[in-house]
């Protein structure tokens, strides 16, 4: 979605919604099943070294998790501070500027950007600090309440 | 400002009631002076909810910076490189976070926060943020659509000049409360180098770069032009505008489903699970096929251009 302040008549998606995530895993973390889709096998394999462990199970009842990634021009990623917002209904992590990861707390869905560089070892470290902070902000919420927890 | 005390105060866009929290007393005067107060007698329904919490921020940067981005449910805006708002539409809620200094830019919330903020949260309250202005005259509302560059913005204020009211000069917001309603927001006009050819008194204002990259004069039309503001109308009459390659002006009726057709062809398309929303905003673009639809094509002075709509409007009852 565009904001109204800033498109033209033209469709030209400043969101970047509309990005195809053809990379899919289906994982299950701290008791919860999460459906993760990205553009980028990168993020998958950060999800598995993150304790996220792959299922190959189909379940509908999973959690879907959508991650952008996102190149970056430089390697450097900038500010990483890692800050999490909370309302009654949601959960906001934000790593830096440009890196963000929104949660739904009653459905258990999220979606997120993320950067990624040049250099593979850049862009590691930097999916690891996104994880890590993803798990920082989530996880004691979805291993103490599971799926009953979230409904608050 | 009270860090610990969170002050509530609701708001009407586009007759619908918005619930904004805040723990900046500065914010709740910024909600005050931009939005229109609470109606007697509109619905006690709150559509959407706003959490604005201004933070004690070592070393803000208010420097512009704004970026958006958004997935499924959820949409993210930053305006400045210290600020954060994000938007959850299932729930229809916003949280923002923000330094200090940013609530006492008064202009910022004025000319991009606020209006980006309604943008995005729109489609989650079935109002539908078209690219058309809006005048108002006896009651009656004129929105005028046609495509950057065709000249609306400086036909708008011409109009406004000869003593139509300006809803919106570049983004209105369409609901339906029964009949279509046309909203807008006391946003800036928004005017290309070239309008101070007819506007001389936009020659005392600097051109800056708007929250798009343009650069363009960005002006209170009250101050500027001494025009009245409408603030709600229905939509009695849709103008097509074209841009015409010959010098002259013409006026021609046409089905009103054209101009359905050509505001829903200009809506952002929202994918699942966002795609109910872009239904329901389409339906009630849809609701304009019945209303009188008039097609100017144009390659003339404004002011002449005005005058002809004018009488147009007129003689037909429009207005």
């Amino acid at each position: 979605m565009n904001t109204s302040n800033d498109r033209d008549a033209s469709s030209t998606d400043l969101m970047h919604r509309r990005v195809r995530l053809a990379e899919c895993g289906r994982f299950s973390w701290s008791g919860a099943l999460v459906a993760l889709s990205t553009n980028s096998a990168s993020v998958l394999r950060a999800a598995e070294h993150a304790g996220f462990t792959k299922q190959e199970s189909v379940d509908d009842q999973a959690y879907r998790w959508e991650i952008t990634a996102e190149s970056s021009v430089d390697d450097a990623a900038g500010d990483c501070t890692c800050q999490v917002f909370r309302d009654a209904r949601s959960i906001y992590v934000s790593v830096g500027h440009t890196q963000w990861f929104a949660f739904d707390r009653a459905t258990g869905d999220g979606a997120g950007f993320v950067t990624i560089g040049k250099h593979p070892t850049h862009t590691d470290a930097n999916l690891t600090l996104y994880f890590r902070a993803l798990v920082d902000a989530l996880g004691t919420l979805v291993d103490s309440g599971q799926r009953e927890g979230l409904m608050t | 400002m009270d860090t610990l005390r969170i002050f509530t105060q609701p708001a009407m866009f586009a007759g619908r009631t918005i619930l904004f929290r805040t723990n900046a007393t500065e914010m709740v005067r910024r909600i005050r002076e931009y939005f229109p107060a609470i109606e007697a007698g509109s619905s006690s329904d709150i559509a959407a909810e706003i959490s604005l919490t201004a933070d004690d921020q070592p070393n803000s940067q208010l420097e512009d910076a704004p970026w958006f981005r958004g997935r499924g449910y959820f949409a993210f805006a930053r305006f400045t490189r210290s600020d954060r708002f994000w938007f959850n539409l299932r729930t229809r809620s916003v949280l923002g976070h923000f330094p200090r200094a940013l609530a006492d830019d008064r202009q910022r919330w004025h000319k991009d926060i606020f209006p980006a903020l309604m943008g995005v949260l729109a489609a989650a309250i079935d109002v539908v943020p078209v690219h058309a202005a809006c005048l108002v005259r006896d009651g009656r509302g004129v929105l005028l659509n046609g495509r950057s560059g065709a000249g609306k913005s400086t036909l708008t204020i011409t109009l406004a000049k000869r003593g139509y009211s300006l809803l919106s000069d570049e983004w209105t917001y369409l609901s339906d409360n029964g009949a279509i309603e046309a909203s807008g927001l006391p946003t800036l006009v928004k005017l290309l180098p070239d309008a101070v050819r007819f506007f001389p008194e936009l020659s005392e204002y600097r051109q800056a770069e708007s929250l798009n990259g343009e650069i363009a004069y960005e002006v209170d039309p009250e101050r500027c032009f001494g025009v009245q503001r409408a603030f709600k109308c229905n939509v009695d009459c849709v103008v097509l505008l074209d841009r015409a390659k010959d010098p002259g002006c013409t006026i021609t009726p046409v089905c009103g489903s054209q101009a359905a057709a050509q505001l829903i062809g200009e809506l952002e398309p929202l994918e699942p699970p966002l795609d109910t929303y872009f239904e329901r905003q389409t339906a009630i673009v849809s609701r304009l096929k019945t209303t009188p639809t008039l097609r100017l094509s144009f390659n003339d002075h404004p002011t002449t251009v005005a005058q002809l709509l004018d009488h147009t409007l007129s003689n037909r009852g429009y207005r």
